[in-house]
């Protein structure tokens, strides 16, 4: 649901107030507020990426081990997460406003990226026999993958008053030749959820929460469907 | 060279060297010792070590990156030996793969020779700073410095810049003359050669065969581990064999020194079953070498075995095997993932996934609810300030209604009085009462509670003009914040109901609001009160009284004065004395 700008101005005075959930730094700060290409610091500046055989080898699939990598915008919010959400309590100034464990726990869980990658990993995992992690194409290949997969997502608040939060994500699959399988991304803005003053921190953590869950469901019910699709094509 | 017979003895010795260095090794991992101590001894010994560390060619180059990392922490890095920590910390990235990190480092560290030991005829770019830092405790030496140099000019050739691959190679001939990379690289850049592979690509190759040769021989191994370390054999024993072993040239690359240490390691096995075990592990492991290097190799031709036996170096760079040119993955760029890694491998677990998607799953029902009893609670607010407000207008609208009417009987029972005064003659000063102090009170309180005077009926307001002074104060702003009253300035004004009264200005000062007197708006002058307005304020209310002479002449008596008591709001009307009457006596 889309609302009026003036709404969600007035909505993130209130919030700036009420909700310490917001003390914590954007997910943007972490990378700068920007998104790079997946494959940065995976692939050479400048490496040229070929396409693989169509349709799919689904044999060598089937039997084959895939490599989940993450991109570098799913590391720099992997970390941002794990150094300031995993952990975060609410102090004495939060918790006077309204906020609880509880209400930290609902951001917290709502911006968890094992979200991400576990509903990935189901998607993937019928198509390959074994599904593995590396943090590089070198790893992956010495842990004797056979397909690599560059996991991306990325969050970033938009506009001065943060009315809304622009996400993306994608996924890429390659062979062992590092052959572009199949390539799906995902671009939204994803509003902000409205709430009213008198809710306090409370109601300023489920919309901060809302609005993340929903930015997260977003990318994934646009990717993986996306994603599921062109394996079962074998294109 | 080592005779036959010692081969076990040099083992021994060996693992017994390995174990040092093991032991050292763990005395040596700083990677719990990232915060300096306070003492100051402490701290100087805590310096030594992480120097050493990152000095020490022996440890891993992610050691050595984490050693000199940490001496570079900028709160931490005075008296640091900077150019030279930046050089080593590039060499060890450059072992990792990490090329773009290696080049950063060597410009850091070019940067602090090119400022501390600038070339003879030569200046630093920039200008030195004024101030001295303590002297280094260790100095880089003239070849180390020339080897940054070329590091720094293999990454530029690599990168396809040939210049400044030729600039650097200058530079480091320049500084150490007849340097080898130096002479090699500027001979390769004449001759238009491609640039040299990453060591790393080519240290991982070898890295491959070395893990591959070991995996063949996985169960020699094992024995040998347990020949020497009984029960205690395990993985890590195992790695440390391997370690004592390297020394003895078993992953060597030159074919002749692999074939003559496996024909003496062949023909020594007797004696002691610990030195048996390991010959057959480095018998195992020089046969797969061989085979990888030359798949061919004829096993039974005789070997001569005068010359070098035992290769106590290690491998030197001529020796390494450059990648193969079909190896996508021989230049790629390696990295950390951090908790990207870790985070990804928390999925890969099925009832871990389950676990969370049900928190998550609760944690949104409860979310909801919240959202929903709030929502309710926002109605049920709205719904009681909705009903309370309904009653408040309802009341307020009686009330109002019953004060109108309250209005119109009072209008209606002042007209029928008026009326009936009009018919009588006018009222002497008599009929008003006398005070204590001998003044008259002419007051009587209006429909909106100001006063006004009971016998306006009588006063013929209609032809005489109001009698009032007033100044309004004009603040630094230019707002009008007081009106003070007073008769000591008569000023001439007409007045009127409020709601004809236009705004006008006569000063810049005074505001006066003018209207005509008509005799029907005697009762707005019986109470008392103009309206005066301003651009800048609300209409202000101000008290007069009629002129003296007005007074007088309505009053028929003679006035000693007229003013208007603002506390009591009345006009106070002040007879003159009876005049005494001369020679009047009892």
């Amino acid at each position: 649901m889309q609302t009026s700008p003036i709404l969600n101005r007035r909505t993130l005075l209130t919030a700036a107030v009420t909700s310490g959930a917001l003390a914590a730094a954007p997910p943007a700060l972490a990378q700068n507020g920007r998104h790079v290409p997946p494959m940065e610091g995976l692939l050479p500046t400048g490496h040229r990426m070929e396409d693989a055989p169509r349709p799919f080898d689904r044999q060598a699939m089937a039997a084959g081990k895939l490599a989940l990598i993450p991109s570098q915008n799913y590391t720099a919010f992997t970390d941002w997460w794990t150094r300031r959400m995993q952990n975060a309590r609410p102090n004495i100034f939060q918790r006077a406003v309204g906020h609880t464990d509880q209400t930290f726990q609902s951001v917290r869980d709502a911006l968890d990226p094992r979200a991400l990658s576990d509903r990935t990993i189901e998607t993937l995992s019928p198509y390959f026999s074994e599904i593995d992690v590396a943090s590089d194409f070198v790893a992956a290949r010495q842990g004797s993958a056979d397909f690599y997969g560059v996991l991306d997502y990325w969050l970033r608040p938009e506009g001065f008053w943060t009315t809304q939060y622009r996400t993306r994500a994608g996924l890429d699959l390659l062979d062992g030749r590092l052959r572009l399988m199949l390539s799906e991304t995902y671009n939204d803005r994803v509003p902000l959820e409205d709430f009213s003053a008198m809710s306090g921190g409370q109601g300023g953590s489920d919309a901060m929460a809302h609005t993340f869950a929903n930015a997260m469901n977003g990318a994934l019910n646009a990717l993986l469907p996306a994603v599921t699709a062109r394996l079962n094509a074998g294109a | 060279m080592v005779c036959k017979g010692s081969v076990g003895i040099a083992l021994g010795l060996a693992l017994l060297a390995a174990g040092g260095v093991c032991a050292a090794s763990r005395s040596q991992d700083l990677s719990s010792e990232t915060r300096p101590p306070l003492d100051p001894v402490a701290l100087r010994e805590w310096f030594q070590r992480h120097e050493a560390a990152c000095d020490d060619r022996n440890s891993s180059p992610a050691m050595t990156v984490q050693a000199c990392t940490v001496l570079l922490d900028p709160p931490r890095m005075v008296g640091a030996p900077h150019g030279r920590i930046y050089a080593r910390r590039a060499e060890a990235r450059l072992a990792l793969g990490d090329e773009a990190g290696a080049r950063s480092d060597l410009d850091n560290a070019l940067h602090h020779y090119r400022q501390s030991d600038p070339l003879p005829g030569t200046r630093p770019i920039e200008a030195p700073p004024e101030y001295q830092l303590p002297t280094p405790a260790l100095e880089d030496n003239r070849r180390v410095r020339a080897g940054a140099y070329c590091n720094r000019a293999d990454i530029r050739w690599r990168a396809g810049d040939r210049q400044g691959a030729e600039a650097d190679f200058g530079e480091a001939e320049a500084r150490y003359p007849g340097i080898a990379c130096a002479r090699q690289g500027l001979a390769g850049l004449a001759r238009g050669a491609p640039a040299p592979a990453l060591a790393a690509a080519a240290g991982r190759a070898q890295d491959q065969q070395r893990r591959a040769a070991v995996q063949v021989c996985a169960s020699e191994r094992m024995a040998a581990a347990r020949a020497w370390f009984g029960g205690q054999a395990d993985e890590a024993r195992a790695a440390q064999l391997d370690s004592a072993l390297e020394p003895l040239g078993v992953f060597s690359a030159d074919l002749d020194t692999l074939t003559r240490n496996r024909a003496m390691f062949t023909e020594s096995l007797a004696g002691d079953p610990r030195a048996q075990a390991s010959e057959a592990y480095l018998v195992c492991l020089q046969t797969v070498r061989i085979r990888q290097i030359q798949p061919s190799f004829d096993f039974s031709r005789p070997v001569d075995l005068d010359g070098p036996v035992i290769e106590t170096a290690e491998l030197d760079d001529g020796a390494l095997e450059a990648a193969p040119e079909d190896d996508i993955f021989a230049n790629l760029p390696r990295r950390d993932a951090g908790a990207a890694a870790g985070l990804l491998s928390e999925s890969l677990d099925p009832q871990a996934r389950q676990t969370r998607r049900l928190r998550v799953a609760e944690d949104t029902r409860r979310r909801h609810a919240n959202i929903q009893r709030r929502a309710e609670n926002r109605a049920a607010f709205w719904n009681t300030l909705g009903e309370v407000l309904l009653v408040g207008v309802q009341t307020y609208a009686a009330v109002e209604t019953a004060r109108l009417e309250l209005e119109a009987q009072q209008a209606l029972a002042l007209d029928r009085q008026r009326v009936a005064q009009a018919a009588t003659p006018p009222p002497s000063v008599r009929n008003a009462s006398p005070s204590p102090s001998g003044s008259m009170a002419v007051s009587q309180t209006g429909p909106r509670g100001y006063p006004y005077a009971s016998n306006s009926a009588a006063i013929p307001y209609g032809s005489t003009p109001g009698c009032i002074s007033f100044r309004m104060r004009q603040d630094l702003l230019g707002r009008y914040y007081d009106v003070v009253s007073s008769c000591s300035t008569m000023v001439h004004f007409e007045i009127g109901p409020p709601e004809l009264m236009n705004p006008s200005e006569s000063e810049n000062r005074i505001h006066v609001a003018h209207g005509v007197f008509q005799p029907g708006w005697q009762r707005t002058l019986a109470d008392n009160y103009f309206f005066v307005r301003s651009r800048y304020s609300a209409p202000q209310v101000l008290f007069a009284c009629m002129d003296r002479n007005a007074a007088e002449q309505a009053l028929g008596v003679t006035l000693r004065s007229i003013h208007f008591d603002y506390e009591q709001r009345t006009c106070i009307a002040v007879p003159s004395p009876p005049p005494q009457r001369a020679g009047t006596s009892n």
